[in-house]
């Protein structure tokens, strides 16, 4: 698969406030996806924990990226006046991951070198396990 | 890279969380940039800033646009005391842009989640086996919460 600014990762887009998706992958310095380990490896895990995993879907994903007051910005300058449900799409070869996400925040910050850069916390909003998929 | 932001509280513990990571960071995938190449609005348009001269910070930046910057912008006093500098288009403006390398991300798997940034990572050489390894955590967690 031809490689696309860089990222063998072919899309990384996520839904501006009208539902049209964006592709922010060239202001995005980093993206966690955060999920439950399926595989327990410690001995004894906690019985509560287990039935919370049977029962909950904890998902948590986070973007960082260079303030661009053209990409980036415009998508995500509405996280504090809308609580629209975005849709977040990875994509890497013919497997996608896509999921419906609230975002909590936009925070912006000038660094001491002078840089502006953002970070942009959201949670899974519904309840089914995301997976990857053609 | 850990800064105050506004998240719902994770209800999982920690300790049976994992993060599946794709990093591009700017000190070794990005390099610094022309208003031009990242087509600036600021530029094409001009743009307007306000400074407090009362300040020491408005009058380090007042020193530096005025002296320094050759920059061209017409000056106004507001009502409040401060001064909003308006720029002409066709100028670079303040902002250090940058633009990708188009280098290949890292792509890391860590335990923990936003709770413990500083947590040690595994690195995958390609972006085709991180994805195994995700879409493989996801399958088992989908078959055990079906399973009940």
């Amino acid at each position: 698969m031809a490689k696309i600014n860089g990222l063998a990762l072919t899309t990384l887009s996520v839904d501006n406030s009208a539902g049209t998706p964006v592709d922010v992958r060239n202001d995005v310095t980093n993206f966690e996806f955060a999920t439950p380990r399926a595989v327990q490896e410690t001995t004894g895990v906690d019985k509560s924990a287990m039935e919370r995993l049977l029962l909950l879907a904890d998902f948590s994903i986070t973007l960082n990226g260079v303030f661009n007051a053209v990409t980036s910005h415009l998508v995500f300058r509405t996280v504090s006046s809308t609580s629209v449900l975005r849709t977040v799409s990875l994509a890497h070869a013919s497997q996608t991951l896509a999921n419906e996400c609230l975002f909590t925040d936009y925070s912006i910050e000038r660094g001491d070198d002078g840089s502006l850069t953002w970070e942009s916390p959201g949670v899974l909003a519904d309840g089914t396990v995301p997976t990857w998929g053609p | 890279m850990a800064r105050n932001v506004n998240r719902i509280p994770s209800r999982m513990p920690v300790k049976h969380m994992q993060t599946f990571q794709v990093t591009m960071p700017v000190s070794t995938h990005r390099r610094p940039a022309t208003c031009t190449e990242v087509e600036c609005p600021q530029q094409a348009r001009g743009w307007k800033m306000k400074i407090d001269l009362r300040t020491d910070l408005g009058q380090a930046q007042g020193q530096y646009i005025k002296h320094q910057s050759g920059r061209s912008y017409v000056a106004t006093k507001l009502e409040d005391g401060t001064f909003e500098l308006v720029f002409e288009p066709g100028q670079t403006c303040f902002a250090q842009h940058t633009v990708s390398l188009e280098r290949e991300a890292n792509y890391l798997v860590r335990k923990g989640d936003h709770r413990t940034p500083g947590s040690k990572a595994r690195r995958h050489v390609s972006a085709e086996d991180w994805v195994d390894e995700f879409a493989a955590n996801q399958a088992k967690l989908k078959e055990i919460i079906e399973k009940g």
